[in-house]
C-alpha cells in the first residue's frame, strides 16, 4: 500500500471572491465556503475569521483542529465512512495544504469546558510558542456555526464535526496546482535484521461511550471494537477520526500522527515498521480482558513484533487497558514503551500517581500533567461565539494544560512533558 | 576550607546500642563511625570539622529540645555543608536526621542533605523541605551513601541547580514543574524502545509507584465478641461533603455515626473515578451498614463501630494512601476495633 501526500506550502491566507491557491497565498471566497457549510441544514449561520501565526489572538471554544486535505486519487473518499461513503484509503494521492488549520467553535461548551488555542502559549518559561504548540505557528481559519436550536447534543456534535471536515476538504479541494514537495508512505521490505517495532493506538475511551453516528474508524463507532490491525497509511489518510469530545487528540494530530510518521522515517534504518493495532479502552472488566488477550497475540503473532510502542486516549482509566495490553506484550517477549500522563491531582504527589503498577513496565513516556496550569497573558483578539466568552477570555488566565489545545497530544507529537522535583 | 558537619546517632557514633539511646547531645572533633569513611571521601579543602551524636530516644521525647541543642554545638562548628546519617531504615534516627537538616537549612542557612530508606518515617514528614537521597535498608552501602551525599551537598553548596529526583538519587519534594523535552514525546518513546530492545541502559519519565503487598494480618480468631468497623475508600460523604473530601487523591480521611441506615438523601459520593449512581441510588451498596447490622442482631459479629471511615482511593500516591491508611488505623484502634471491613469501588 503506497500513499503519496502532495504537498502545498500555504504562507499566507486572505478573503477573495474565489477559492485557489496562488504562490502560497491561499485565496478564500467566504461566500463559497458559506454556501458549502451551510448545506447541513443543522447550520443556520457561518462566521468566517483568519488568524496569523504568532498573533496576540485566542480561539474559543475549539471543537477541532483539521489540517485541510482532498482525496485526489481515488478521488471521492474523504474521511470515509462519516463524510464520504465507505471507501478504501491509504493508497493513492492526497492533496496536503502545510501550514494551515481549520478551526470549528463550539457555540455550546460545557461550562469549565473550554479548550482554548492561544497563538502566543507558551507554558514553559523562555520556551517559543511554536515549540509548545505545533499549533501556534499556523495560519488558521476559524469557522464560527450557529446551529439549529432543538439538536440534541449529539446532533449539534455531529454537525459540527461534518463542519470541520467539510471546511477541510473544501479548501484542499480548490488548492490545486504543482504541489511544493511530495512524501510517500510504504512499508518496503526493511533488513531482517532489524527491531520490528509495532504500534497499538488506542483510539478511544468508552469512559464516555460513543454514540450512534460518531464514527471513529471507517464510520464505526467501535462501541465493542476488538483490537484490530490496520496499515498506518489508513490512519494517515482519514480512516481515523477522534470522538466528539477528545482530548489531547485533535483530528490534525491524527493526520500527522507522530508515532507513526517517526516509525515511518526510521523505519529500514533503526527499525522496521511491522504495524498498527487499534482498540479501545473498554468499560467492562471482561471486555478489557479479552481486548488485553487479543492485542497481545496481534501484536506478537500477527506482527511479530520485537517492540511495541502504545498510546491512549480520554483521561485517567485508559492507562489501565494500555498498561494491561502492555504488561501482556512485555509477558509474550515483547519489550514496549507506554506515552502516558502524570495523574496527580494533588500537592502531595510526591511521587506522582498512576492507576497502574507492574515492574514488567519500566519505559514510560512522561506526556505532562493536567495537574499543571498554563498561564495565559492578555490578547489583542479573542475569537469565540460569543462577545461575553470573548470578553471573559481576553485577560490574563490560567487553564489546565488539556484545555489549552495543542500543548498536550497523547499521540506523542508534543514536547511539553513534566517531571517532579 | 569547606567545613563538614556529620550528625550521628549514639549507636553510629560507637557511644552504644539502645540502652544508650536517651543520651543527650554532644560534640566532638574526633572521627568516629561512618566519619571514617567519609574522610576518605573529601577532596582537597575539604575537611570533617565535627561530629554531633545524639541518642534516638532523647531526640524522639522532646524533639524540639534536643533540636535546639544539637543546633548550638553544630553552630559553633561553623559548618559550610551539614550532612546527617545516613538513616537508613532506622525510624527515630531518620526523623531526628531530616529534622535536623530542615533546622541547619532554615536557621544557619547552610546546605544539609541526608539519606535514608523510602519506608523511613523521616522521608514521609520531610521530604518537601529537605533533600532526601534514597538509600537500601543496608548499612553496607555507607561509603557509597556518604559519597553521594556529599556530592550533592558541594552542589548546593555552589549553587548549582540539582537535577531530577530520580537522576540524583533524593525523593522528590512533590513540585512538579512543566518541562519542554529536546523531541516530542514519539521520537522519545521509541528511541526508548530501541534502547530498551538493544539491551541498553535507559531512563522511565514517569517512574511506576513500588510497593510491597501488605502481608495479611493474622485472622480474627473470635468475630462473635469483636468490633467490627466499615472502612470505604469509595467516598461516600454525608450530604454536602462537611469535611471536603476531594473527588480524587483524597488528602484525608473522615469518620461519621451510623444509625441503622443509610438514607440516599443524606449522602453523596466524592469521588470521580466511577459511576456513582447506583451508590448513591443505595449507599449501602458502598457501605453495607444493613448487612452489618443483620451480623450484629444474629451475633455473628460481636459488635459494629458506631461510624463508618470514609475517604477517596481514586489516582492516590502511594506515599499518601499510606499515610491515611496509618491514620485510619491509630483512629480505629484508639476507637478499640478489632477488626475492618474494607469496601473499594
Amino acid at each position: 500500500m503506497k500513499l503519496t501526500w502532495r504537498i502545498h506550502r500555504v504562507q499566507a491566507v486572505q478573503w477573495a471572491d474565489e477559492t485557489r491557491l496562488s504562490t502560497g497565498a491561499l485565496e478564500v471566497s467566504r461566500a463559497q465556503l458559506k454556501g458549502e457549510l451551510l448545506k447541513d441544514e443543522r447550520l443556520t449561520a457561518v462566521g468566517l475569521h483568519l488568524a496569523s501565526p504568532g498573533e496576540s489572538c485566542r480561539i474559543l471554544p475549539v471543537f477541532d483542529v483539521v489540517e485541510p486535505r482532498v482525496k485526489l486519487e481515488p478521488a471521492g473518499a474523504d474521511f470515509p465512512g462519516v463524510l464520504t461513503p465507505v471507501r478504501p484509503v491509504g493508497m493513492g494521492a492526497t492533496r496536503v495544504l502545510r501550514g494551515i488549520a481549520v478551526d470549528v467553535l463550539d457555540p455550546n461548551p460545557m461550562p469549565n469546558r473550554v479548550p482554548i488555542l492561544d497563538l502566543r502559549i507558551a507554558p514553559v518559561e523562555g520556551a517559543e510558542p511554536a515549540e509548545q504548540s505545533r499549533y501556534s505557528s499556523l495560519h488558521h481559519l476559524v469557522v464560527v456555526p450557529t446551529l439549529n436550536e432543538g439538536l440534541d447534543i449529539n446532533e449539534r456534535r455531529n454537525a459540527l464535526r461534518l463542519a470541520s471536515l467539510r471546511a477541510a476538504v473544501f479548501l484542499a479541494q480548490h488548492a490545486d496546482g504543482k504541489p511544493d514537495e511530495e512524501q510517500t508512505f510504504e512499508l518496503t521490505p526493511a533488513n531482517e535484521s532489524l527491531p520490528r517495532v509495532a504500534y497499538v493506538f488506542q483510539l478511544h475511551s468508552h469512559q464516555r461511550p460513543t454514540v450512534p453516528g460518531e464514527g471513529l474508524l471507517y464510520g464505526d463507532n467501535c462501541r465493542h471494537l476488538l483490537p484490530t490491525i490496520v496499515q498506518p497509511n489508513e490512519v494517515l489518510d482519514g480512516a481515523v477520526m477522534r470522538a466528539y469530545d477528545s482530548m489531547a487528540m485533535e483530528t490534525y494530530s491524527i493526520q500527522n500522527h507522530a508515532v507513526i510518521l517517526d516509525l515511518y522515517r526510521r523505519h529500514g534504518r533503526d527499525l522496521c515498521f511491522a504495524g498498527v493495532v487499534v482498540n479501545v479502552a473498554n468499560q467492562l472488566p471482561e471486555e478489557r480482558d479479552r481486548a488485553t488477550v487479543v492485542a497481545g497475540n496481534l501484536v506478537k503473532y500477527a506482527l511479530r513484533a520485537d517492540g511495541a510502542v502504545f498510546t491512549k486516549s480520554g483521561g485517567g482509566a485508559p492507562h489501565v487497558d494500555m498498561a494491561l495490553a502492555a504488561e501482556r506484550c512485555e509477558e509474550l517477549g515483547v519489550k514496549t514503551t507506554m506515552l502516558a500522563w502524570d495523574l496527580t491531582s494533588t500537592d502531595d504527589g510526591a511521587e506522582g500517581a498512576q492507576l497502574f503498577s507492574s515492574p514488567l513496565l519500566d519505559a514510560i513516556i512522561s506526556l505532562g500533567s493536567n495537574n499543571i496550569d498554563i498561564g495565559l497573558p492578555a490578547v489583542e483578539r479573542v475569537i469565540a461565539p460569543s462577545a461575553e466568552l470573548a470578553e471573559r477570555y481576553q485577560r490574563d488566565a490560567s487553564v489546565p494544560a488539556l484545555r489549552a489545545v495543542g500543548v498536550m497530544d497523547h499521540l506523542g507529537g508534543s514536547r511539553f512533558t513534566a517531571a517532579f522535583y | 576550607m569547606a567545613r563538614i558537619v556529620l550528625y550521628l546517632n549514639q549507636f553510629f557514633g560507637q557511644i552504644g546500642g539502645e540502652d544508650m539511646a536517651g543520651v543527650g547531645p554532644r560534640f566532638t572533633t574526633e572521627v568516629v563511625g561512618p566519619g571514617r569513611a567519609l574522610i576518605g571521601l573529601l577532596e582537597p579543602g575539604e575537611g570533617l570539622a565535627a561530629t554531633v551524636i545524639c541518642g534516638d530516644n532523647y531526640f524522639a521525647e522532646q524533639p524540639e529540645k534536643a533540636a535546639a541543642e544539637c543546633l548550638g554545638h553544630i553552630r559553633l562548628a561553623q559548618p559550610d555543608i551539614f550532612l546527617a546519617g545516613p538513616a537508613f531504615n532506622a525510624g527515630r534516627y531518620g526523623v531526628a536526621c531530616a529534622a535536623l537538616c530542615k533546622a541547619v537549612q532554615s536557621q544557619l542557612g547552610i546546605p544539609a542533605v541526608t539519606a535514608m530508606y523510602d519506608e523511613n518515617p523521616g522521608v514521609d514528614v520531610y521530604h518537601r523541605e529537605v533533600i532526601i537521597l534514597r538509600t537500601g535498608q543496608s548499612a553496607a552501602a555507607m561509603r557509597d551513601v556518604l559519597d553521594r551525599m556529599l556530592r550533592l551537598g558541594r552542589k548546593l553548596r555552589a549553587g548549582e541547580p540539582l537535577g531530577k529526583p530520580q537522576m540524583e538519587g533524593y525523593f522528590p519534594q512533590g513540585r512538579l514543574e512543566a518541562e519542554l523535552a529536546d523531541k516530542p514525546a514519539a521520537s522519545r518513546a521509541l528511541d526508548m524502545l530501541l534502547a530498551k530492545l538493544a539491551g541498553q541502559p535507559f531512563q522511565t519519565e514517569l517512574a511506576l509507584p513500588a510497593f510491597n503487598p501488605p502481608p495479611p494480618p493474622p485472622a480474627v480468631r473470635d468475630l462473635a465478641h469483636a468490633k467490627v468497623a466499615l472502612v470505604t475508600d469509595g467516598g461516600l460523604v454525608p450530604t454536602g461533603n462537611p469535611d471536603g473530601i476531594e473527588v480524587s487523591a483524597a488528602s484525608k480521611f473522615a469518620a461519621y455515626r451510623i444509625e441503622d441506615r443509610l438514607e440516599p438523601a443524606d449522602y453523596d459520593v466524592s469521588h470521580g473515578g466511577y459511576d456513582n449512581r447506583y451508590v448513591k441510588q443505595d449507599p449501602h451498596r458502598l457501605v453495607p451498614l444493613d448487612v452489618a447490622r443483620e451480623l450484629e442482631r444474629e451475633g455473628r459479629i460481636g459488635q459494629l463501630h458506631d461510624e463508618f471511615v470514609t475517604t477517596t482511593g481514586l489516582a492516590n500516591p502511594v506515599n499518601n494512601s499510606r499515610r491515611l491508611g496509618r491514620g485510619i488505623a491509630d483512629h480505629l484502634k484508639e476507637a478499640g476495633v478489632d477488626a475492618v471491613i474494607l469496601t473499594s469501588t
